[in-house]
């Protein structure tokens, strides 16, 4: 009895009530749109490619349609194309988009010129945006890759790189372990924004970074680090950081603030951004 | 220096000859009572006693005799004729009222509401604190000051206040003159403050008097029991969740006393005998005390030592787990999760009667308000067996050591100035992490300590040049140094009253304040991993400028008080965290996730200041006397902040910016024996901020880009504050059965029922974790009774 009436009490006291409730803002439909583009090739692709969907509801169906009927176009100064609907892949599936594209060599995209994307769908949907690519790169030399421990259990290294002088520069550092096994390869990844305002003359990532190897029996010599520094516009570091805190908030508190995430897509979201990077391949 | 000149000059000569001086006391116990009228009938003069119980009154020239009344509500008032041609000094004892059914009003020479020049002053007495109702038994004063005009009230069973727009840091609590940085127990359901333990506690909105600074928005004084200094007594209470004992008594009869009071829970030694799992073990406790002492070195020298300490406790272990999943690289083994926080503060005051018209009391003060959390991990990998321990500690603490000096000048009867100066030295420590984790060594070990040094100094006079009005004059330096940098301000203040015949009275004032310690907060619903940090050399000070007036009239027949003001306050440099910052996550804890900006923002680089302003209108009927008492309040008010770095640098409305709010307090005493005590609020939703749609977003490395990337689910905003919740409102009942013991014992029995028709108001709102498209509304009371057992003994 004692025990019940325990247990009627800190139910009494202690049950949260809840309740679905009807969700507070009326849905607007909106194109969503990304497009990153950079004088170099890309390291996965040959091709300049946009890729167009929707937002959808906070409540209600998930599902979107997929956008194969906009029209895509890239123009600069000097060239205009409009980019044709690519087939459909397994990514295309996961990220419920469709991508837009063409081979690299059919319009050039050079340092330190504009570019504007533009999206338009039958229904009335249409995004807009204008990037313009950083003039200079980081030289191959001013970027230094220091392997500090490779370990059955880990690998550790630290990259700098040298700081474009007399401008205001933001950088995005990619890295690649490519550890190539028996059996299988597996890419470890890691990326990591930063900016030049506190930098004297170099650069550093963070800390040094660890990349856990633990039951990962691969072989050193057919292992490779990849590392591209880019320098990239602004816009592009504000969108990447902003989406990473929004993550963060959604992802450790539970009652997230709001973390606005501006593009430049006009009444679309997403980005059309540009940048100009430098790839090292070093192996193991 | 002008103003002091022209404060000094206006002081006309005195015409009075005598002076009327002494303490007002409480009968039976020698407790000295605050705020106590002491009226001359003749004159229509009189004067209030300071918070130490002195006062001191001139008495004219021309009369031979005057009759002065002495008057506390919940005390029966006590008449006096004085004779004026002698140096006079009257200490006066009040008795308790031990039944309001055969109360005799004070109709005549009582000083009415509209005869005090107090402007945007509220107090409650504690008596009442202990009539209305309360969740689960537990008294608080934080939850009685939402119910008056002007407060507005968190979420759902939190104590939270916000003042007349402010924040929730913006509020000064003085706990025996020392300030209080966190004020709730249990993420805010239960404030610090033991009601068992108090005398008196009141909380000024606006018109600060000159002696008051610190803080923006409001100042709430807490003054915590002497002791009995003539017998021991004390009190038990019994509740469902939690118990507290208080005893008091002399050390030295009529000289010396001391006082204690306890509080416990046990809700977790409840839910630990019926939990469910084993292997988990998750507790949650609180405790708290109030120690005092107080000595009467000799009838002009009086000294108070208290301490009060309080601390939360929650822990959370697991043994032996469960393999998550099933086939996974790792083996959870053992977590050690735990949070703790706690105020710590003492004060060493010295009461010093110069002479019949100056007073002094000098108060060292000591505050300390400390969070720790701590999370260790230990996991073995399955297939090496390899131990791998992640621990990461945080603490973050504020800790003040002041000095401070106040005199009480009663020049005459048109003149009390007050003056007097302070110093605090402050150690903020906004973060101190350690981070370990095995596999790599990973070692991190930071601390950021900043010392500040805050000043003030003050001079104000109550200036009364005729029967109708009043000023209060004052002038406040505030300073403040901090990296090298001193902050320098000035803030006048200024207040009247003027009485126009049928007990009119029409009242303003101005103040401006400003604050240099800040409350960095995570979730903005009191939870104790906000972090208090200074104004740097980066964050500026917070300032506000208000102004406010009003009308207040008394309708004496009827014992009925009822006030109107209006309020403007503009704020500057308010503080908001930046978008996506946190002073728990991100950069700071989780550093060994990848993917995550390089930019270690320094702690006060996650701070944006911006501007707000805030207006209103509130009323108040208040009955304070007879077989029913209680109040109606309302409040009609706007508040809209605005930040360039937030919501594209619109203004917005903050959480806590409620439109309407309506409260209704009732204490009927239906006889000697019981008491039905109600509540009701009502009042508008909170500002929430909702996302308007999701999208995949994606963050792209360079060779990544669209082409191999996935998209990250990602909220689009499209503005702060645009989801209003529902009405809030709620009705809690109470009815207390009294019972007198012999040799003065007797014994309370307290049923009460929060929430009676079970609302349920919101106490956030998020998606479902099973549904990810299902909205919610998780609220956390429903309608829930309680039984409490208080004896006094």
């Amino acid at each position: 009895m004692k025990k019940t009436l325990i247990y009627v009490v800190l139910f009494l006291a202690v049950s949260g009530c809840v309740q679905t409730v009807d969700f507070p803002v009326v849905f607007d439909k909106k194109l969503v749109v990304h497009g990153f583009i950079s004088p170099q090739n890309y390291v996965l692709s040959d091709s300049i490619m946009v890729s167009v969907g929707t937002n959808n509801p906070i409540i209600g169906s998930q599902f979107k349609p997929e956008i194969t009927n906009a029209i895509v176009s890239l123009t600069s100064a000097t060239q205009s194309v409009t980019l044709p609907l690519l087939s459909r892949s397994v990514l295309d599936v996961a990220n419920q988009v469709r991508r837009y594209g063409i081979a690299r060599n059919q319009f050039l995209i050079k340092a330190s010129e504009s570019y504007t994307l533009s999206a338009k769908t039958p229904d009335g949907l249409q995004a807009q945006g204008t990037c313009k690519i950083p003039l200079n790169a980081i030289p191959e030399s001013d970027i230094k890759i220091n392997i500090l421990e490779k370990s059955k259990d880990k690998i550790r290294c630290q990259i700098d790189w040298k700081d474009i002088a007399n401008e205001d520069n933001f950088y995005i550092c990619s890295v690649i372990v490519a550890l190539t096994g028996k059996n299988e390869q597996r890419l470890l990844s890691y990326y990591d924004y930063t900016n030049d305002s506190e930098a004297i003359d170099r650069i550093q990532t963070t800390s040094e970074l660890t990349f856990n190897t633990i039951g990962i029996d691969y072989d050193l010599s057919k292992s490779y680090i990849y590392v591209a520094v880019a320098n990239i516009e602004k816009r592009y570091y504000d969108w990447g950081t902003k989406q990473l805190f929004q993550q963060r908030q959604n992802n450790s508190n539970l009652f997230p603030e709001p973390v606005f995430l501006n593009g430049n897509l006009g009444d679309g979201l997403g980005i059309f951004t540009g940048y100009h990077s430098t790839l090292i391949v070093k192996p193991l | 220096m002008k103003p002091l000149l022209l404060l000094i000059f206006v002081i006309p000569f005195n015409c009075f000859a005598q002076t009327l001086s002494g303490f007002v006391k409480e009968k039976g116990s020698n407790e000295q009572l605050a705020g106590a009228s002491v009226f001359c009938v003749e004159t229509k003069t009189g004067a209030n006693s300071n918070k130490y119980g002195f006062y001191s009154v001139a008495l004219p020239r021309a009369k031979d005799s005057l009759t002065f009344v002495f008057s506390v509500v919940g005390y029966e008032a006590q008449t006096k004729r004085v004779s004026s041609k002698n140096k006079t000094i009257l200490d006066i004892l009040l008795e308790p009222k031990t039944t309001t059914l055969n109360e005799v009003l004070i109709k005549t020479n009582e000083p009415k509401i509209s005869q005090t020049a107090r402007m945007s002053f509220q107090t409650v007495s504690i008596k009442q604190v202990q009539e209305i109702p309360a969740l689960l038994g537990e008294k608080d004063i934080m939850k009685v000051l939402q119910l008056l005009p002007g407060i507005q009230r968190g979420n759902d069973g939190n104590g939270l206040i916000f003042v007349r727009g402010g924040a929730s840091d913006q509020n000064l609590l003085l706990l025996d003159e020392a300030p209080v940085y966190n004020l709730f127990h249990a993420g805010g359901f239960f404030s610090v403050f033991n009601g068992n333990a108090l005398k008196r506690f009141e909380i000024m909105k606006g018109a600060f008097p000159a002696r008051f600074g610190g803080r923006l928005s409001s100042v709430i004084e807490v003054q915590t029991k002497d002791g009995n200094k003539e017998k021991v007594e004390g009190s038990l209470n019994v509740g469902l969740l939690s118990s507290n004992l208080l005893v008091e008594g002399p050390i030295q009869k009529n000289k010396s006393s001391f006082l204690f009071s306890g509080r416990m829970s046990y809700w977790d030694k409840l839910y630990d005998i019926i939990r469910p799992k084993k292997d988990d073990r998750i507790l949650f406790g609180l405790y708290d005390y109030i120690a005092k002492l107080h000595f009467e070195l000799s009838p002009k020298d009086k000294l108070y030592i208290s301490n009060y300490f309080g601390r939360d406790n929650f822990t959370w272990t697991q043994g032996e787990g469960k393999r998550i999943p099933e086939n996974a690289d790792y083996y959870f083994n053992n977590l050690d999760f735990g949070l703790n926080w706690g105020n710590n503060t003492a004060t060493a005051r010295w009461n010093r009667v110069f002479s019949q018209k100056l007073f002094a009391n000098t108060s060292l003060i000591f505050s300390q308000y400390d969070f720790r959390y701590h999370n260790n991990t230990t996991t073995v990998n399955l297939k090496s067996k390899a131990e791998i321990t992640d621990s990461s500690s945080y603490q973050a603490q504020i800790r003040d050591v002041g000095l401070k000096t106040d005199f009480d000048f009663f020049v005459n009867a048109q003149h009390h100035l007050q003056f007097g100066g302070g110093y605090t030295e402050h150690r903020f420590l906004p973060e101190k992490i350690k981070l370990y984790k095995s596999y790599n060594n990973y070692r991190k070990d930071t601390s950021t300590v900043i010392m500040a040094q805050e000043y003030n100094a003050y001079i104000e006079d109550q200036f009364k040049p005729n029967e109708q009005l009043f000023i209060n004059a004052g002038l406040r330096w505030a300073g403040f140094g901090v990296q090298d940098k001193l902050y320098s301000y000035l803030e006048p203040r200024l207040s009247f009253a003027y009485l126009f015949p049928n007990s009119w009275t029409l009242k303003g004032g101005y103040a401006r304040m400003t604050q240099f310690a800040h409350l960095a907060s995570n979730s903005g619903v009191g939870f104790p991993f906000d972090v208090w940090i200074p104004s740097t050399a980066r964050i500026k000070p917070q300032q506000a400028d208000q102004i406010s007036v009003g009308l207040v009239k008394d309708i004496a027949n009827r014992n009925i008080e009822i006030s109107i003001e209006g309020f403007y306050k503009k704020m500057n440099n308010i503080l908001a965290l930046r978008e996506g910052a946190s002073f728990l996550s991100g950069n700071t804890l989780d550093i060994f996730e990848s993917s995550l900006s390089s930019k270690q923002e320094t702690w006060d680089e996650k701070m944006v200041q911006g501007v707000g302003q805030a207006h209103g209108i509130e009323a108040l009927v208040q009955k304070k006397t007879g077989k029913l008492t209680g109040w109606v309040s309302y409040t009609l008010s706007k508040v809209q902040n605005t930040f360039a770095e937030l919501n594209n640098g619109r203004a917005f409305y903050p959480r806590y910016d409620r439109r309407h709010s309506l409260s209704l307090v009732g204490i009927y005493h239906l006889n000697p024996r019981i008491t039905v005590s109600g509540t009701w609020s009502l009042a508008s939703g909170q500002r929430l901020t909702v996302p308007a749609s999701n999208f995949g977003a994606v963050n792209s490395s360079v060779w990544y880009n669209v082409n191999s990337t996935f998209a990250y689910q990602t909220y689009e905003y499209t503005a702060y504050s645009n989801f209003k919740t529902p009405a809030y409102h709620r009705l809690d009942l109470t009815v207390q059965f009294k019972k007198n013991k012999k040799n003065n014992k007797a014994r309370t029995w307290e049923v009460g029922v929060f929430n009676v028709y079970n609302r349920l108001n919101p106490f956030y709102y998020t998606f479902s974790e099973t549904k990810p498209t299902q909205f919610q509304k998780v609220s956390f009371f429903p309608v829930i009774g309680s039984v409490s057992y208080n004896f006094k003994f």
